[in-house]
């Protein structure tokens, strides 16, 4: 019995050590800097479906509703072409400024906000 | 004998759980953190100011513009989603041109000194600029284009040989109103007034915000009697054609601009 309780006893030493000591890493969000070099983003692929889903809603974006409407068959003639990005100097888009005030609570992701405006900043292509 | 055993056996665990406790230690919680990105880009910014003066000739403090090496450019996505469509002004300047000053001028050249602008490379309030552009003067490089549809497309009449017209149905100019520095870069963000007729019944101004590059003052043809300087500024900007009544099928509402001006002080 005496030895039972022993093994027993170093078998959960064993169990403790070997999975215990492990910790990830998580990177700090202050090593993303929002307005570095832009990464690539596909508006077909990316914006596209994100806007569809979190913007295209009843009432919304759609047609008869608020411009630009954001159905994936439309949404980028009517953001680009219906002049709600500014390329030149991106935080004047329209796009970015309602997305970052009113409308965030619809794209509360940074990461998705994060995307379109590296979209834009790569020149708002219908690629 | 069975005591010894229990010790042995006690020491192999205790051996055994300290190698496995050691050897699972990654220490990856003490991996150096990178350093945080930084937010604020290297800028560095000169002093230099570009006056035009009076233009004259020969004063090396006074800034002319170089029309002939200089270009405003527009571009435009084909029916809005494919391919840029381009083109260029062949007639532009520098100069407000007051409700006084849009008429037509008989003469080949500039109708207007170029000289309503001034540059402070590190005071960017005192920076402001003007120009103009006769919509009749744009450039595609198709002429059936050129002096066919897009006369009426732009809501202008024809060119009228050795004349500039610079009436209101026929001039686009632009104002700054606020000049500043870009956080982002060594180049500038510039608010500027746009205005207009287009299609419209009468001319109107719109505020739009674009952002200017400052190429630095150069020596060209250094060593020589025939030496002098030059410098640049490129202004972008865009803006929503349908603002100006022009719906359009075949191009984007979104109309970008490209202004390079050279200057020197021959």
């Amino acid at each position: 019995m005496k030895q039972l309780i022993i093994y027993v006893g170093f078998l959960i030493i064993m169990v403790t050590g070997l999975t215990g000591c492990y910790r990830d890493v998580i990177l700090p969000d202050a090593a993303v800097d929002p307005d570095g070099p832009p990464q690539a983003v596909s508006f077909k692929n990316e914006i596209a479906p994100m806007v569809n889903t979190k913007c295209a809603l009843a009432g919304c974006h759609v047609s008869g509703a608020h411009k630009p409407y954001m159905k994936l068959d439309e949404s980028y003639l009517q953001i680009v072409s219906g002049g709600f990005v500014n390329t030149i100097v991106p935080k004047q888009s329209i796009m970015y400024q309602k997305m970052n005030a009113e409308m965030r609570e619809y794209i509360p992701s940074a990461t998705d906000r994060q995307k379109i405006y590296d979209w834009i900043r790569n020149g708002a292509l219908n690629n | 004998m069975k005591l010894l055993k229990n010790h042995s056996l006690l020491i192999i665990l205790l051996l055994f759980s300290s190698y496995g406790y050691i050897s699972s230690c990654t220490h990856e919680s003490l991996t150096p953190l990178p350093a945080a990105a930084s937010n604020a880009p290297v800028i560095t910014r000169g002093t230099n100011i570009h006056l035009p003066g009076s233009l004259t000739k020969g004063n090396v403090d006074e800034w002319k513009l170089d029309k002939v090496h200089s270009s405003t450019m527009w571009s435009t996505n084909y029916v809005g989603a494919s391919g840029l469509l381009t083109g260029r002004f062949n007639q532009f300047g520098m100069h407000e041109v007051t409700d006084a000053k849009a008429i037509n001028y008989v003469t080949a050249g500039q109708p207007l000194l170029d000289s309503s602008w001034a540059f402070y490379e590190n005071e960017p309030g005192k920076t402001y600029f003007n120009g103009y552009v006769q919509m009749n003067q744009s450039n595609t490089g198709e002429p059936g284009r050129d002096a066919g549809c897009n006369v009426a497309g732009l809501g202008t009449v024809a060119i009228v040989a050795g004349t500039q017209n610079l009436t209101e149905t026929n001039l686009a100019k632009i104002k700054t109103t606020e000049v500043k520095f870009d956080p982002l870069s060594n180049d500038y963000i510039v608010t500027l007034n746009l205005t207009w007729k287009g299609k419209l019944a009468a001319p109107i101004t719109k505020s739009i915000v674009g952002k200017l590059k400052y190429i630095s003052k150069t020596k060209v043809q250094f060593g020589t009697a025939a030496a002098y300087e030059v410098f640049g500024l490129q202004l972008k900007f865009q803006f929503n054609c349908r603002d100006f009544g022009i719906a359009s099928t075949s191009i984007s509402d979104k109309i970008d601009i490209e202004c390079n001006m050279n200057f020197h002080n021959k």
